[in-house]
Parts: C-alpha cells; sequence; structure tokens
C-alpha cells in the first residue's frame, strides 16, 4: 500500500495496472470470506462481528470437528437431540471441549459461558494454552498426547482414558459479575474424557497427518456453598487443616455415617478411608494442595460402627483471614448406603462397635470368651468348604461373613 | 524479530521482577501500548495459594516442579501457528530457571502479568491495522505477522478442503478460499445441521453434539418422573450400556430395572421434598409432599442436585450371546463392575453399579416435548423430573463376589506404621480364620513365622523409607487354627502429601500356596488361642508362668515393628533441620506415641530376657524361636525404652547370650543393628521425602 503510493512518472501505468490488479483480488478475497463468513453455523448477530482471522479459525475448528465426527461415528441416532443434549449438559453440570494435539480447541459448548463467562465463538479455534494456567500446560500438554499416558491411568483406564485437572481463566467472578479478560481469574476445571485419533478417509490423501483429538468433559468445581444454601441431605460439609484433619463437621453427619462431629475433629480423614482409595485420594489431595480445589472420584469412606459409604467429594482451599492459617472445606456427596454394615474394618469401628455392645448389654468379656469357640468352627468349616471347592467360593462369602460377624455385631 | 526475542529471552533469565519490569517496558515501547495498561496485574483470586505457601517452606517443592514442567511444555511444544504473536516469544510466556528461587508468591502475581501482557498483546495485533505506531519498523513486523498468521490458516485450511488436497502444487489464497466455500456448501447439503428450524444455530448439529457429549460422558441420559417412578426419557445410549432398547424402557417404572435393595434409596432421593434444606422440610412436614408446590425458584442451590449410586439390571438379552459367565466376567473387568445377585446359585442376573448425576426439575405439562410419549398426570400441571445421566462406576470394587470369584485368594490390610492392624478386609477372614476386629490393633508380627521375621522386618524398614510398592518374600502366617498359611505381600507406604509424614501402610496380600495347611500345626496348643485372644484385646497380658512364652511370643514380637516405626521417627528427628537426638539409640518416649506406650511393659520384658532357660522350658516343639523373639523382645524394649546410654556392644551383649545358639533370632538382631549403624552413618538424602 505505501509502495502504491511512492509515485514514479516512469513507471506509472505500470504501476496502475497492478494496483487495479491488486484491488481487484482484494475486493474477490473479501468476496470470498464474506461468503465464508455466511457458510458458518453462527448467528447473524455474532456473524457479522467476526474479522477473517475469526472467521479463518472458526472455519477451520469446524471442518476439524466434522472430519473427528466422520472418522468414527456412524449416524445411526436420528432425531432431534437438543432437548437431550442440553438437559445432559444440565446434568454433569458440565461443559465438552474438543483439543487437538496442538492445543487448538475446535470445539467447545456454548454452555462454557456460563461457567467460565467465556463465549463459544471467543474460544473456538484458539489455543487452549492461552487460556489455562502456565503451571498447568505440562500436564495438559501430557494429556492431548498419545504417547502421554501416564497421567490419565491414575484411576485405571485404558491408554486413551482422560482424567485430569487445570485451571483455565473465568472471566466470571463468584457473584456473577463479568470482568475483562484481562483480569480474569482462574477457575479450576476437572476434565475427563478420551484421546481419539481420527484415521483419515479415503478423501484426503496420506501426506496430511492424522487428527489426534481430545474429548473431554470439563466440570467446574463450584465453590463450596455457604451456610445459607440449601444443601441436599444426602450432603455434609467438612472442615479440615491442610493435611486433612477434621476441624469441624456439619451434623448430618450423624445420620449418614454415624459419626458425632466433635469426635472426629483432630482426627484424620485418612483413617477413614478404605486403603484401596489411598492412592487416588492422595493424588486428589495434592492437586488440592497445587490448584487449590478438586473434585475426587468416588470413594469408600468407613462408617462408624461398621462398613463403608461411597462418597464423592468437591474440596477448596479457604484462608481465614485472622491467623493466615487456611483450611479446606469439603462438599461431601454420600453416594450409597452404608455396605456391609456388619464388618468392621478399621481399628476405630472395632471399639465403637464394642462401646455399642458395652451399652446395650454389660458383661461384654464373658461374652467374647463365649463366642470366640463358635466362630472359630465356622471359619474352620469356610476353610475347608474352599479347599474342598474353590469355584463355590462366591456363594460362599455370602454366607460366611453374616453368620461370623452376627454374635459380635448385633445388639 | 530476532532481536526482540532474544532481548526478551535476556530480561527473563535476569533474576526477579527487575527482569519482567524490563520485558514489560519493552513491549510498551514496541506496541505502542501505555505503560500501565500493559502491566495491569491480574487479581489472582488463586484460592490464596499464596497466603500460605510463602510461609510453608514444604511448597517450594511441587510448585517449582510443576513450574519447571510448564516452561518445558513451553517451549517444546509444537506450535502450528507459527505467525501468532503469543508463540512468537517462548521465553518471554515462562518464567525463566532462574524463576524458581523467587518467592513463590511474587511468582504467582509475574505469572499472572505475563499472562495480561500476552493478552494484551495479541488483541493489540488483531487491531493492529488501526493502530497508531511510534516507529515504522515494528508495524511492518506486526503486518508480516499477521499476514504469516493468515498465510498460515489458509495452508491448514488447504490441508482440510478435499478438493484442494489432489493438486500437488501449493494453491493460492484466493482457490483454497473459493474451495473453502464450495466444500462449506456441500456439508451444509448433506447434513440438515443448521436448518433454519432452530432459531439460534448451533455450530455443530445437535446430533453430532451428542455423539461427542455421550462418547465423553460414556453413560446414559435419562428421565424419571419423581412421583411414580416412571421413566419419561432415556437416550440411545442406554443400548450400549445396559443393552435395553431404548423404546422398551420408556414409560416402564424405574424400579423394575433398579436392585430390590437399592430401591428405597433410589425412592428417596426421587422425593421431591429433598428440594428443600432439611430444616424446613420438618417444619412442613405435617401434611402430604405435594411436589406442584415447590416453588421453582428455590432450586438454585445444591439442594436440588442428586448424584448417587444403584445398581441397574443389565439385559439378559445381550447382544451377541455372552452369556456365558466368563465373559460377563471379563466384560465386568472392561466396563465397570458388575454384581452377580443370587436367586439360586446357577442363575445369574447381572446389575451394573451406575452412579446418576443429575438435577431435579419441574416442568409444566405443555412444556414437555413431544418425543416422550407419556402419559402424563391429567391433574397436575406440573411434572418433577429426575434429570440425570448414568455412567458406570469405573472402580472396581474388590468387594463384590464376582471379583471374589476371580481373586479369591486377596484380601487388603492397612498397618500404622509400627506395623499394627488399623484396617482389615474381611475377605481376610476366610483366609487367615481371624475376624477384622480380632487383629485389628494387633501387631502383624504376632503372626508371622519366626523365620520369616528377618526379611520381613526388612521389607518393613525398606517400605517405610520409599515411595515405591515393595513385594515381599512369601511368608507364612498364622492362621486362627494355628496352622500356617503362605502369603505374599505387596506394600507400600502412605505419605501424606501435605505433610509429607508416612502415615501408614497399604498391604495387599494374597495366597501363594496352600501346602501343607493342616499338616503343619503349629506348636501351641489349641487352648493358648483363646487366651491369646483375649490378650489381644487389652494388648497386653499378664505374663503367666508356664505359658508365658507363649504369649510372651505375642507381644513381643510386636515390637520388632514398634522399633522399626521408632527407626522411622528418629530418622525424620535427625534429618529435620532441627532434629536434637543425634543417634538413634537415644529415644525420647515422649516424641513418640508408639514409644510412649513401651515403659509399662518394660519390667516384664527384661523378665523375659533374663531367663531364656525358662521359656525353652515351653513346649518342645518350638524351643528356640520362642526364646529367640523373647530376646529379641528384651533387645527392642531396652532400645525403645528409652536406654538412651546403652552403646552398640551393651545392647548386642545381653540378647546376644542369651540367643547365642540362634542363628536366625542373630541375624534379625544383627540386620536391625546393622541398619541401625547404616542409618547414622550414611545418610541418603536423595531417597527422601522431606523438604530440604
Amino acid at each position: 500500500m505505501t509502495a502504491v503510493e511512492s509515485k514514479r512518472p516512469l513507471s506509472d501505468r505500470r504501476k496502475e495496472r497492478s494496483r487495479e490488479a491488486a484491488r481487484f483480488r482484494r475486493s474477490k478475497e473479501t468476496e470470498l470470506f464474506t461468503q465464508l463468513t455466511e457458510q458458518l453455523p453462527l448467528p447473524e448477530s455474532v456473524r457479522c462481528h467476526l474479522d477473517k482471522a475469526s472467521v479463518m479459525r472458526l472455519a477451520l475448528s469446524y471442518l476439524r470437528t466434522r472430519r473427528l465426527l466422520s472418522a468414527g461415528y456412524p449416524t445411526k441416532h436420528v432425531g432431534d437431540g437438543r432437548q437431550e443434549n442440553q438437559l445432559s449438559l444440565q446434568s454433569l453440570e458440565a461443559f465438552l471441549l474438543v483439543i487437538t494435539s496442538a492445543g487448538d480447541m475446535i470445539y467447545v459448548t456454548d454452555n462454557i459461558s456460563k461457567f467460565m463467562g467465556l463465549s463459544q465463538v471467543d474460544l473456538i479455534g484458539h489455543s487452549i494454552y492461552d487460556f489455562t494456567h502456565p503451571c498447568d500446560h505440562g500436564e495438559i500438554h501430557e494429556n492431548l498426547s498419545i504417547r502421554g499416558s501416564s497421567f490419565g491411568l491414575k484411576r485405571g483406564g485404558s491408554l486413551t482414558e482422560r482424567d485430569f485437572f487445570l485451571r483455565m481463566k473465568c472471566t466470571v467472578t463468584n457473584r456473577g459479575r463479568t470482568v475483562n479478560l484481562k483480569s480474569a481469574n482462574w477457575k479450576v476445571v476437572h476434565c475427563t474424557g478420551h484421546l481419539k485419533l481420527s484415521s483419515y478417509s479415503s478423501t484426503f490423501s496420506a501426506e496430511c497427518p492424522a487428527l489426534v483429538c481430545t474429548m473431554l468433559l470439563c466440570e467446574p468445581i463450584p465453590q463450596p456453598p455457604g451456610a445459607d444454601t440449601p444443601v441436599s441431605s444426602h450432603m455434609f460439609i467438612s472442615q479440615h487443616s491442610l493435611d486433612m484433619r477434621f476441624i469441624t463437621c456439619d451434623n448430618r453427619v450423624i445420620k449418614l455415617l454415624g459419626y458425632q462431629p466433635d469426635e472426629l475433629s483432630k482426627c484424620s480423614v485418612y483413617d477413614l478411608y478404605h486403603p484401596l482409595d489411598a492412592t487416588n485420594m492422595a493424588r486428589s489431595h495434592r492437586i488440592l494442595c497445587i490448584m487449590g480445589q478438586v473434585v475426587s472420584g468416588p470413594y469408600r469412606l468407613l462408617a462408624k460402627r461398621g462398613g463403608y459409604v461411597w462418597v464423592e467429594t468437591q474440596a477448596t482451599v479457604r484462608p481465614v483471614s485472622p491467623n493466615n492459617q487456611s483450611h479446606v472445606v469439603c462438599l461431601n456427596t454420600v453416594l450409597s448406603n452404608i455396605e456391609e454394615r456388619w464388618v468392621a474394618f478399621s481399628f476405630e469401628q472395632t471399639k465403637a462397635a464394642q462401646k455399642e455392645g458395652c451399652r446395650t448389654d454389660s458383661p461384654v468379656p464373658s461374652r467374647l470368651k463365649q463366642e470366640s469357640a463358635a466362630p472359630l468352627r465356622a471359619t474352620e468349616a469356610s476353610l475347608g468348604y474352599f479347599q474342598r471347592e474353590p469355584r463355590q467360593f462366591t456363594s460362599l462369602r455370602s454366607v460366611c461373613p453374616p453368620t461370623l460377624i452376627s454374635p459380635y455385631m448385633r445388639t | 524479530m530476532k532481536e526482540r526475542q532474544e532481548s526478551t529471552k535476556e530480561s527473563w533469565v535476569s533474576p526477579g521482577g527487575r527482569g519482567l519490569a524490563r520485558t514489560s517496558l519493552r513491549y510498551t515501547q514496541e506496541e505502542g501500548r501505555s505503560s500501565s495498561e500493559a502491566r495491569v496485574r491480574i487479581p489472582v483470586s488463586l484460592p490464596s495459594i499464596m497466603t500460605w505457601a510463602s510461609t510453608r517452606s514444604v511448597w517450594s517443592g511441587p510448585v517449582a516442579s510443576s513450574s519447571s514442567s510448564s516452561s518445558f511444555s513451553c517451549t517444546d511444544l509444537p506450535r502450528k501457528r507459527k505467525g501468532k504473536g503469543k508463540s512468537k516469544s517462548p521465553g518471554g510466556t515462562m518464567p525463566g530457571p532462574s524463576l524458581h528461587q523467587v518467592p513463590l508468591s511474587s511468582r504467582m502475581s509475574i505469572d499472572a502479568e505475563i499472562l495480561s501482557e500476552q493478552e494484551s498483546r495479541s488483541e493489540g495485533e488483531d487491531q493492529q491495522i488501526k493502530m497508531k505506531c511510534f516507529s515504522r519498523e515494528p508495524h511492518s513486523q506486526i503486518e508480516k505477522r499477521r499476514r504469516d498468521k493468515m498465510n498460515n490458516l489458509i495452508d491448514e485450511l488447504s490441508t482440510m478442503v478435499p478438493a484442494c488436497n489432489p493438486l500437488a502444487r501449493k494453491l493460492d489464497k484466493l482457490t483454497v478460499l473459493r474451495m473453502a466455500v464450495q466444500h462449506f456448501k456441500s456439508l451444509k447439503g448433506t447434513s440438515n445441521s443448521f436448518s433454519e428450524a432452530h432459531p439460534k444455530p448451533s455450530f455443530l448439529p445437535e446430533d453430532e453434539l451428542k455423539h461427542l457429549l455421550l462418547r465423553a460422558a460414556d453413560g446414559f441420559l435419562f428421565v424419571v418422573s419423581c412421583t411414580r417412578g416412571k421413566i419419561v426419557f432415556v437416550s440411545e445410549s442406554i443400548s450400549d450400556i445396559l443393552h435395553y432398547n431404548r423404546m422398551e424402557l420408556i414409560g416402564q417404572s424405574l424400579f423394575d430395572y433398579v436392585h430390590p435393595k437399592d430401591v428405597s434409596k433410589v425412592k428417596e432421593q426421587l422425593s421431591a421434598s429433598e428440594m428443600y434444606p432439611r430444616e424446613r422440610l420438618i417444619d412442613t412436614k405435617t401434611g402430604v409432599q405435594v411436589p406442584s408446590e415447590v416453588p421453582s425458584k428455590a432450586h438454585i442451590g445444591t439442594g436440588t442436585r442428586r448424584s448417587f449410586f444403584c445398581r441397574m439390571k443389565q439385559s439378559r438379552v445381550a447382544k451377541s450371546g455372552k452369556n456365558t459367565p466368563q465373559s460377563s466376567s471379563s466384560s465386568s473387568r472392561k466396563k465397570g463392575a458388575i454384581i452377580i445377585k443370587r436367586l439360586h446359585p446357577v442363575e445369574f442376573q447381572r446389575y451394573c453399579t451406575v452412579h446418576c448425576t443429575g438435577y431435579m426439575r419441574s416442568w409444566s405439562t405443555q412444556q414437555l416435548d413431544t418425543e416422550s410419549e407419556v402419559d402424563l398426570d391429567r391433574e397436575s400441571s406440573h411434572l418433577t423430573c429426575l434429570v440425570a445421566v448414568g455412567r458406570i462406576h469405573p472402580h472396581t470394587i474388590p468387594e463384590e463376589p464376582s471379583q471374589v470369584s476371580v481373586k479369591p485368594t486377596e484380601f487388603v490390610t492397612r498397618y500404622a506404621i509400627d506395623g499394627k492392624f488399623t484396617f482389615v478386609d474381611q475377605r481376610a477372614t476366610t483366609i487367615i480364620g481371624y475376624l477384622p476386629q480380632e487383629l485389628l490393633g494387633t501387631s502383624c508380627y504376632e503372626y508371622f513365622h519366626q523365620e520369616d521375621l528377618a526379611h520381613l522386618a526388612e521389607s518393613h524398614r525398606k517400605v517405610l523409607h520409599s515411595k515405591e510398592k515393595i513385594m515381599t518374600n512369601c511368608y507364612k502366617f498364622k492362621t486362627k487354627q494355628s496352622s500356617f498359611v503362605t502369603l505374599q505381600s505387596q506394600w507400600f507406604s502412605f505419605i501424606n502429601p501435605w505433610t509429607k509424614e508416612v502415615e501408614f501402610i497399604v498391604s495387599t496380600s494374597k495366597v501363594v500356596s496352600e501346602n501343607g495347611e493342616k499338616g503343619e500345626k503349629a506348636e501351641e496348643p489349641r487352648d493358648t488361642r483363646t487366651l491369646e485372644a483375649s490378650a489381644e484385646a487389652k494388648h497386653l497380658s499378664p505374663v503367666i508362668p508356664g505359658i508365658s512364652s507363649v504369649s510372651g511370643t505375642m507381644i513381643y514380637a510386636g515390637s520388632i515393628g514398634t522399633h522399626i516405626a521408632n527407626e522411622l521417627l528418629d530418622f525424620n528427628r535427625m534429618n529435620s533441620p532441627s532434629s536434637g537426638s543425634p543417634s538413634p539409640f537415644c529415644l525420647l518416649p515422649e516424641k513418640s506415641p508408639l514409644a510412649a506406650s513401651q515403659p509399662g511393659s518394660v519390667p516384664n520384658r527384661e523378665d523375659e530376657g533374663e531367663q531364656p532357660g525358662k521359656s525353652q522350658a515351653g513346649p518342645s516343639q518350638g524351643p528356640s524361636g520362642v526364646s529367640f523373639l523373647g530376646g529379641l523382645g528384651g533387645e527392642a524394649s531396652t532400645i525403645t525404652g528409652g536406654s538412651s546410654q546403652l552403646d552398640l556392644e551393651s545392647v548386642v551383649g545381653p540378647s546376644g547370650l542369651g540367643l547365642s545358639s540362634d542363628e536366625a533370632a542373630m541375624a534379625v538382631i544383627m540386620s536391625i543393628l546393622e541398619t541401625d549403624t547404616n542409618l547414622s552413618e550414611t545418610v541418603d538424602f536423595d531417597e527422601l521425602h522431606w523438604n530440604m
């Protein structure tokens, strides 16, 4: 453009011609861009405000998403899925995000604006790395690539399963105010999903690389509810020190687990976990320490008088202003009834069960002595049974524990 | 361009905030941004990590590593859009290595600032054309970058449009664009995706979104009316999960498909009263709860959220006839846990544990979509429903029968660091004969065969000092019938992520072989067992002459674990900066609760240690082992009891005298002593998890 303005009399006509050509080319390009914009599946109001770069990134993302879909999804499902999709997303309280291995977000559902404040059009085609916390980039990269399997495997899935956390920019404050992207804060998002490798259909030549996409269901972790907000009766709120010792606990725990809130204080929550979940919970705890928020998967929490319940926990680190000591606020959702309630797994449960026994009938020691012979015989029988017919072991198991344990546990 | 990159890197390498200030200034000049704008600080509400992070030195560990990995990611990431400004300056995006020494709080804010800078820059680029620039140099740079970016996008577009691909030569921009428009039109033609029917066209056709969504979630959507539990809607994907045809479920009662034991729980979850917080429910509990009275605006809180497990019946008419128990167990391992209900021992009814996540919602009847052909309650104008996504619970549940049938010879226990049982899986009962409550609180060493004590103690010590899972050798575990069962265990120590202290040891034991279970009877007569059982309950038995050796064995074996635990505690203390005790032999009992329980039993043990002859006069089958244990216990108690003046020789002395005949015992003691000296001499800091 600047070259055109600097005139030289000799090449005037040639300049003129090339200027004409350039103008024609530009107008042609603009026209094509307009056409392309019209083809984009976006509302008119959004479409008319797009610049060329945005048109390009949206168009590219659209084509990639289509390719991903055409590669692996037979269109056997028909009918209008609009309401179904909305209900699904609302049920899960999550948004869907499709990311290429390079980190480009090629698709995101429009309900992301509800959680993060950023709109679908703002995000599609951009790189995930521009919207996530720098400290998480390593893990994101690891999770988006095929070889990166160590992170996703933690919870025992296949090689393509993904389960990780990241911090994403959020322009909605806790009070619902929208702020500028520059002053956005971080929101912890739990991502679960699959890595998908789409091999190309015959229309594409071999030279273009395979499209590796990760489809993630992203679940932003909400702030813990305040004291006044209604909480389902299957949830209880607890507060912990940073090493996960109980500080306080809400009264609903009495009904759900049998513990009195004050007897739990100072007790480490790790003593209540099922050992098989300890590794997962430690991972969650580590993420909590790094990101400040986490949601655990379902895990087993021992109930007071034997047995356990399945629980899922959303934990948030919160500062306490007076002495600068932070603590952890957990919103625990009890998922199941107390299972195996006649079995005391832990030392504490044994004590609780014994105390229970003391209260109902006093001569516990003598009772224990008397009955120590009976289970002995029962166990012997069971072992013999087990030896003879190992195949029938499953049926044995259901019979065995109740008969063995009932004298102790049943009051 | 290159110049700038380099200078950016330079300024990052320079320590701390100075580098930052310089960088931002540079950008300010070059991009023509006012410095106040470029230096906007994001109020990082990153859950206030900084407030406590700077006070805890523990913090420098994880954060430093994570930020270093992030810097790796940035420089090594394959960026596609090279022309983009954000990816142009790899050094500037991430804090350089020198930043790791900066206190966390300032580092966090630096990260934030970088981002804000990036953001302002990238936004700037998009609108640069209109921008007035200070000098010509950067403007042309910016223009070039913009063109590069555009060209890259065009190139990428050409790979995505099939019509452009067969042509080998590089196409010009206009052709690519034209082809792209054509391609878009053809796509539009094949799918009815963005037809004009929808007021608000969605970016992706809903059908395809549905695939993505259910694929990502691996679940099925269902809507159940709260009043009767009738299934109003269920998505087709249920056929992949529970093998039902969608149409055969719609209109049915959900309770017919739920495990009988879970029906009451599901009913509870469906009850609309749950919409209220509990307190208010009690107030209004006088009448029958009418769901239509529920005001719809009160549903914002978590009170309407639902998340629960329930077992759902799988269709018996499974696809491709995989009805055999073998295939069911294999599919259960793949898909999740399947519970087998036993009505008769032969008949199998498969249930899946489904994790339902959703919320309560009420519709007015006319709002309901026409797709679900349900006869609605005529009288009520609102229908309250549970809308939820069911997902197969991904965890394997070891307690379930199907799992037990696969691995019936495995059980899980948790030990305190001194080897006392704090958790026992009930499967252990069928293997070792003890009820969980009999084992809990006792030391695992009480049940080990004396031959195995040495290597188990070694494994115990190893597991406390490493993060790895450790497989023990095969060992003999005394069952309740006084016979021995051969086990092999995998141990790992659990370290609290915050305090970095070992909290407990988790052990997964499996039966190796059942040989000689009846044949190799242990030495004790049966009646001592009951005595021991009562001793276990109190955990401190009086030493009775005659049987004292046996019950003595119980207690003293346990103290091996205590000793090892104390070693660890001592080791920690030794290596912590404020460590007081220089040697593992000088224990301060008040510092460890484990050691604190010892002094009471010390006199008895000394007694035992002094009378090896007496204990050998006990049961004739195993005199050596008994005496050895007694002696060992004495030795351990002198150590743990806090006699701080003992040196190595004096410890070896008395115990060695009593045990000179027993080589195995000697080996144990020597190994313990050896490790002690090793610990005090060579401190391997690399293997420690403490923060240094």
